[in-house]
Formats: C-alpha cells, sequence, structure tokens
C-alpha cells in the first residue's frame, strides 16, 4: 500500500476526497470542497482514527502551494534575473561527466565555441575556488560544473560534444 | 411601514439566534425554529414578541420553496450511484430500522393514518444541512465512515423529495375522501409522467436560455422559473412543494446548476431562517405537554427515533465490515434532525385533511424531535469517534486483529 497510490472518493453533497498512502506508512486526506476550500489531513499510520494535524486553504493558497509541492513553481532568483538579461539566450549548468574524452584539456583545444556555438563563461570546482571568465588555455576535469550561454538549440549539441566528444577532428593538446 | 418593522425585529431576532447557537457548537437551525416558539404567541408566558403576519408568511413561503428547489436540485441518480459502496446497505438499513421507528412513534401519538406516515417520515430522515456542516466544522471529513454517513444522507434526500412531492400534496389539497384522494395521486402520477419525459428537453431549453442571460438577469429568470413552476403545480391541484422540488430536478443535471447554487445559497439561507422561525411561531407545543402521558410517549418517540439511527450505523457496519467503533461512529453522527423534517411539521400544520388535534400533535412532536435530535445530534456527532471506542472497548477488546 505505500507505492504512492491515490484513491479518490466523491464526497456527495462536499466534494471529493483523494487519500494518499505514503511510503512511511502514514497516510495524507486530500480534500477538494465543491466551494473551492481545500483541507489537508495527515494520519501518523494508515489506521489512525484521529489526524495528527489538518490544513485549511482558500483555492489560490491551495493552487500556490500545490505548486510549490509539486516543484513546478520556486526558482532560484539568480536564474529568474538572467533570463530578462539573456534575452532569447539560455544559460545552463553542466557537470563534467567522469567519461567525457575533453575531461583534462582546455577550453581553446575543445574548440566549444567554433563547433557548438556555446560560451563557457565559468567553471565552478567543488572544494576550490571557481573560475569565473575562464582564459582560454584554462583547463577543466571530470566533475567540473561548467557555466555555458548560448542559443537554447545549441546547448544541447555542447552536451553532446562535451559528453561524446567532438564531431570533427581536434587537435589534442597534451595531457597535463 | 409597520410590517416593515417588524420584519426588521424578526430579522434581527433570527440572527442574534443563530449567532448565539454557533456560539455554542450548535446549529442555527433548530434555534430559528426555537426562537419562533419561545418569542410567538404560543410562547410561555404568552410573550408574543412577534406575530405571525402574512408578509412574513410571504417570506416563509419563499423559504420552504427554496429549501425544496435546493433538495430538488441535489436530486440525482448519477450522484447517489458515485456516492459509492455504503449506497445499498445504509440506505435500506437506515429506511427500514429509520421508518419502523417512526411509524412506532406515529402509532403511539396518532390514530390516522395520514399522520403516522407523515411522523414516520420526520422521524426517518436526517438532516443533511446540520450533518454536513458538523462533519466539516469537527475535522471529520477524512474519517472511512463518513462515507457511509454521506451516502445514508443522498439516499435519504432522495427519498424524502418523492415523499413531499406526494405525500406533501396529499397533505395539502382537498378533503379526506377516497375519491379526491385517488384524484390527487392520479394527477400526482401523471405530472410526474409528463414531467419526466419532458425534464430534458425543458431543462436543456431553459438552461440554454439562461446561460445566455447577464448577471442580474440570470437571477430574475431563475427566481420566475422555481416561483413559476411551484405556483403552475399548485394550480393544477397539486402543492407547492411538488413544483419547487421539480423545479430544483429540472436544474440537477444541468451546465447552470453550480451557478444557480452559487447564486440563491443566500436566497435559500435568508428565506429558510426567516421559515424556520415562522413555523415556530405557529407552532404550540402545549399538545405535548397536556398529560404526563402523552409527554411520556413523546419521550418513548424521540428515543426511538436516536436509537434507531444509532442502530443503523452499527448495523450497516457490520453488514460491510467496518469495524464496530466506525459503525457506532457513524450512527451517532446521524442522529440530528432538521430542516426537512421542520418541513413535514408545517405541511401537517397546514394539512386541512387532518383533525385540528392531529394537525397540532402532529406538528409539536415534530418541533420537539428535531429541538431534541438536533441539540444531541451535534454533541453526539462531536463526541462519536470517542463513543465508537469506548463501545469498541468495551464489547470487543482487542485481540491483534486486523482493522478495517
Amino acid at each position: 500500500m505505500s507505492n504512492g497510490e491515490v484513491q479518490e472518493t466523491r464526497l456527495p453533497g462536499v466534494g471529493t476526497r483523494y487519500t494518499f498512502e505514503l511510503a512511511s506508512g502514514g497516510r495524507l486526506v486530500a480534500i477538494i470542497h465543491n466551494d473551492g476550500r481545500r483541507e489537508i489531513y495527515s494520519f501518523e499510520d494508515s489506521d489512525a482514527d484521529d489526524p495528527t494535524s489538518v490544513l485549511e486553504l482558500r483555492d489560490p493558497e491551495a493552487r500556490e502551494f500545490g505548486a510549490v509541492v509539486a516543484g513546478a513553481y520556486m526558482r532560484p532568483q539568480v536564474v529568474q534575473e538572467l533570463e530578462l538579461t539573456l534575452g532569447d539566450l539560455e544559460i545552463d549548468w553542466i557537470e563534467v561527466p567522469s567519461t567525457s574524452p575533453l575531461a583534462g584539456h582546455s577550453i581553446a583545444t575543445c574548440q566549444f565555441r567554433r563547433q557548438t556555438g556555446v560560451t563557457v563563461i565559468a567553471i565552478l570546482r567543488e572544494g576550490e575556488e571557481s573560475i569565473p571568465a575562464p582564459e582560454p588555455h584554462e583547463t577543466f576535469k571530470a566533475g567540473d560544473t561548467l557555466v555555458v550561454v548560448g542559443r537554447p538549440a545549441d546547448i544541447p549539441r555542447f552536451r553532446k560534444h562535451l559528453f561524446e566528444g567532438p564531431e570533427s577532428e581536434i587537435a589534442w593538446d597534451a595531457r597535463p | 411601514m409597520e410590517e416593515l418593522i417588524d420584519l426588521a425585529i424578526v430579522l434581527g431576532l433570527v440572527l442574534g439566534l443563530g449567532w448565539l447557537a454557533d456560539r455554542l457548537g450548535q446549529s442555527p437551525i433548530p434555534a430559528y425554529f426555537l426562537g419562533g416558539v419561545l418569542l410567538g404567541p404560543n410562547g410561555p408566558g404568552e410573550l408574543g414578541i412577534v406575530e405571525p403576519s402574512e408578509p412574513l408568511q410571504l417570506l416563509a413561503d419563499l423559504g420552504l420553496i427554496f429549501i425544496l428547489f435546493f433538495l430538488g436540485l441535489e436530486f440525482s441518480f448519477a450522484r447517489v450511484r458515485a456516492a459509492g459502496r455504503f449506497i445499498a446497505v445504509g440506505g435500506s438499513t437506515d429506511l427500514i430500522l429509520g421508518a419502523a421507528a417512526g411509524v412506532i412513534a406515529g402509532i403511539l401519538l396518532v390514530d390516522d393514518l395520514l399522520a403516522v406516515v407523515v411522523i414516520a417520515a420526520a422521524v426517518y430522515v436526517s438532516s443533511s444541512g446540520i450533518i454536513v456542516k458538523a462533519l466539516s466544522d469537527f475535522r471529520r471529513l477524512a474519517d472511512r465512515e463518513t462515507d457511509l454517513i454521506l451516502a445514508v444522507l443522498v439516499v435519504e434526500d432522495v427519498i424524502i423529495a418523492f415523499f413531499l412531492a406526494v405525500v406533501g400534496t396529499l397533505l395539502l389539497t382537498g378533503d379526506a375522501s377516497t375519491g379526491e384522494t385517488v384524484g390527487t395521486v392520479a394527477i400526482a402520477l401523471a405530472a410526474l409522467l409528463v414531467f419526466g419525459l419532458l425534464a430534458r428537453r425543458l431543462s436543456r431549453l431553459l438552461s440554454r436560455a439562461l446561460e445566455r442571460l447577464e448577471r442580474e438577469f440570470f437571477i430574475i429568470g431563475t427566481g420566475a422559473i422555481v416561483v413559476g413552476i411551484a405556483v403552475l403545480f399548485e394550480e393544477i391541484g397539486l402543492s407547492i412543494a411538488f413544483g419547487a422540488i421539480m423545479a430544483g430536478v429540472l436544474f440537477s443535471d444541468s451546465p447552470v446548476r453550480s451557478e444557480i447554487e452559487e447564486r440563491f445559497f443566500s436566497f435559500r439561507d435568508l428565506f429558510g431562517a426567516v421559515f424556520f422561525f415562522a413555523f415556530g411561531l405557529s407552532v404550540n407545543l402545549a399538545p405535548i405537554f397536556e398529560s404526563a402521558q402523552i409527554v411520556a410517549l413523546a419521550l418513548v418517540g424521540v428515543a426511538l427515533a436516536i436509537v434507531a439511527k444509532i442502530a443503523a450505523g452499527v448495523l450497516t457496519g457490520r453488514l460491510t465490515g467496518l469495524a464496530l467503533r466506525r459503525g457506532v461512529s457513524a450512527g451517532n453522527s446521524l442522529v440530528a434532525r432538521g430542516e426537512f423534517s421542520l418541513v413535514l411539521g408545517q405541511l401537517a400544520l397546514a394539512a386541512t385533511v387532518l383533525s385540528v388535534a392531529d394537525r397540532e400533535l402532529v406538528s409539536a412532536f415534530i418541533g420537539v424531535l428535531v429541538v431534541v435530535t438536533a441539540v444531541l445530534g451535534v454533541v453526539t456527532l462531536q463526541y462519536s469517534k470517542r463513543i465508537g471506542r469506548a463501545v469498541e472497548a468495551r464489547f470487543e477488546p482487542r485481540e491483534g486483529k486486523i482493522e478495517t
């Protein structure tokens, strides 16, 4: 009963009730009243008689809260601001996988800009200082996160380039 | 002018009574009624603050029409089916036990068959208004037994709609002669048939017309249809009650239903409060207190009415595999009688077919029944889970059995 199944029950004259059996053994019950009010009951275990807590929300509150819970609502402030200034460009965070054939090479060697149209604007390195606006000779390694900017259509090409290697031949420099 | 002053006083009193009941954790419905009884010409000490008057009665009639119109709006076989697994067992158990208790109570008090039937119906029908609100207020909507309670209420509302339409018409028309009764029943059945055949087309036509109207005309148009159908039914020898229910049924599955509900809730609440109050004004409880014997019989009747509901909850719980405590809890939640019993009481009081003595006794008994069960019912509902657990601990001590 703990595979997150939702059971829907009509409550005549009241509204609709949705029951969620939780993996923790608890039970969450959401009631949508005909007048738009929402109530959320939580029960510690599935057979408990009395709810441990009850939440009552109005319609607009419930919608916003629901979006937050669903993960569809909140985005970091910084991304929202960047979006304003970037216009039709997109900014993305891409971690360098350990399987990347380009790991350990410099940005210039990889010819990101020439072959994919995407520019690396920062290298984030866990436990060390990040490198903003890296020089072309800067190298990156597996586990780093590259902050890149480019047209939305070009970002997938960049990923492929980084993950599987370049489409056309490049002049490999010596590994450090 | 004087009538308006009276009306202002009535509304002020009704507001005060409703507010007081709410503060005490009670439903305002019995408070409106009891207020009418106490403050009216038949009250103790003959306070007589408010006299029944024609303008007041007009508003009360509108209240009756809108209460029954909303009952009709809820009338839908699709909704009955959607109410789940408790419908058949819960609905029939409750009907058999409730009606049986009602018939016994009726026989104890009156001789006339029709009067017994009216008492039986008033004992049978729980108050969906009071119970649904209390379930919501006391945070009980997530409980398993709530499904059972709501299913029983849905069945009751459908049955009482039929009953009010047919028996309500019998009560309000003609004398008791067999020929006339047969005639009335024939007209009622014919009206039902014609209405049944035309309902879908008429409903679509009226809904489409209403949908095009702007807001204020929507309200006026709906009001005209509702009052119009109610009066039309009275004109063809049936009753306002029948017409009001049918007007509701007409819109029960239509796309404008929710908008009508939204816009007319306030009408029902305002005029409905006046209706309960005005009924209280016209009721005389004295016949109940005439002799110790009648008081005792009436109390037995009320006790039966309460026991029947609790028994229906327990029995349905047994038959559908609910734990004992949940069945007990459901039964204790169904005790309150309210709006529809009061409507029956008012119809009985106005019934030309009944003898004056029966009219007074039936309406007085229903008044007492509603006040006692509505007040007690809200309390038993509030503590029903505790009562259920106590009963279970007493009769079925846990042996590590599977919970349901």
